[in-house]
């Protein structure tokens, strides 16, 4: 009984590394939203994007707080997390997928040109969505660079904006993710 | 004087759109904690303890796990003793390399939060602090 408990544990702790050893992450990425209107330009960043892709599964996410957002203008960020985002009930936006084209990525050496196509559900303000995201991986030295640009509309997220201030915030939200994995050991 | 106070009301408003944030280097910390005991707080209860520590500000101490450069001057330190477990800090002005201790460090800053999911494939969790400053010891 316990060669076969010891057998199963390293058998364990072999698959874990190995999963391990295919898994490029970061707690630093940096993750930007831009509004434009011709009343205000609303432009905020989070330097604190958590990302991660498994090379092995083509699986891939990334997750960032709120409330982690920062704005020049206090009263803006205020307005922001208080009456748009709610991030006192949802503090997190996320995106949960895979990387459906990975083989072909891997075939051609993760090249700066290749359209990573990455499709799973993006949570914000609560709200879940299936979405389709055109990434960039590509690879840099012993790491991979993800960068990432998409719209949202805060109607999909059902983020409820007011009648008073509706031409100053963009319909399509421009949202631009950049982060630099490394291997997870 | 009533033209005064007009121009003063009308004002008003406009100077506090256009207000950044305040110093957090002014500012008195509403809690003072060791790295471990605040992240360990939200792994135990997350709920609660966003309730007690969010768009608070919070001092917390540890070993510095890694610093993160712009421009030669750091924007960010990891506070963490496991590489896991870790307290994510972003500087409110940039500072100069040399200000920072070699092993450990005290900072304050806003509390925005806890991630931190089983779910994900990211280990541990992370409380980040923002508009942080460093804390001469």
């Amino acid at each position: 009984m316990k060669k076969f408990i010891l057998a199963f544990l390293a058998v364990f702790s072999l698959a874990q590394f190995s999963n391990a050893q295919e898994r490029y992450f970061t707690r630093e990425g940096n993750v930007n939203f831009f509004s434009a209107t011709p009343v205000e330009n609303i432009d905020a960043d989070n330097k604190k994007l958590q990302s991660v892709v498994d090379l092995a599964s083509g699986a891939f996410e990334f997750a960032a707080l709120i409330k982690s957002f920062e704005f020049e203008k206090a009263l803006m960020e205020e307005h922001f997390n208080e009456n748009y985002m709610e991030s006192n009930t949802h503090p997190k936006a996320t995106f949960r997928g895979k990387i459906e084209n990975l083989d072909d990525l891997k075939a051609k050496g993760y090249p700066s040109d290749a359209i990573a196509k990455a499709k799973g559900t993006m949570t914000i303000h609560g709200v879940d969505k299936e979405v389709e995201l055109p990434a960039h991986l590509v690879k840099d030295g012993e790491n991979y660079k993800v960068t990432c640009k998409f719209t949202v509309n805060p109607e999909d997220y059902k983020i409820a904006i007011p009648n008073a201030v509706r031409d100053k915030i963009a319909k399509e939200i421009e949202v631009s993710v950049d982060a630099v994995l490394n291997p997870m050991k | 004087m009533n033209k005064f106070l007009c121009a003063i009301l009308l004002a008003t408003p406009l100077i506090l759109v256009s207000c950044g944030h305040s110093e957090t280097a002014d500012e008195e910390a509403a809690f003072v904690v060791s790295h471990d005991e605040i992240v360990q707080s939200f792994l135990d209860n997350e709920q609660e303890s966003s309730a007690k520590y969010i768009d608070k500000i919070v001092q917390v101490s540890g070993p510095i796990m890694e610093v993160s450069k712009e421009n030669g001057k750091i924007v960010s330190v990891m506070i963490s003793s496991d590489d896991f477990n870790i307290v994510s800090c972003t500087f409110q002005h940039p500072i100069d390399p040399a200000s920072i201790p070699a092993d450990q460090i005290t900072v304050k800053g806003v509390c925005s939060g806890f991630l931190g999911d089983a779910a994900s494939m990211i280990p541990g969790g992370t409380v980040e602090l923002k508009r942080s400053c460093l804390i001469s010891e």
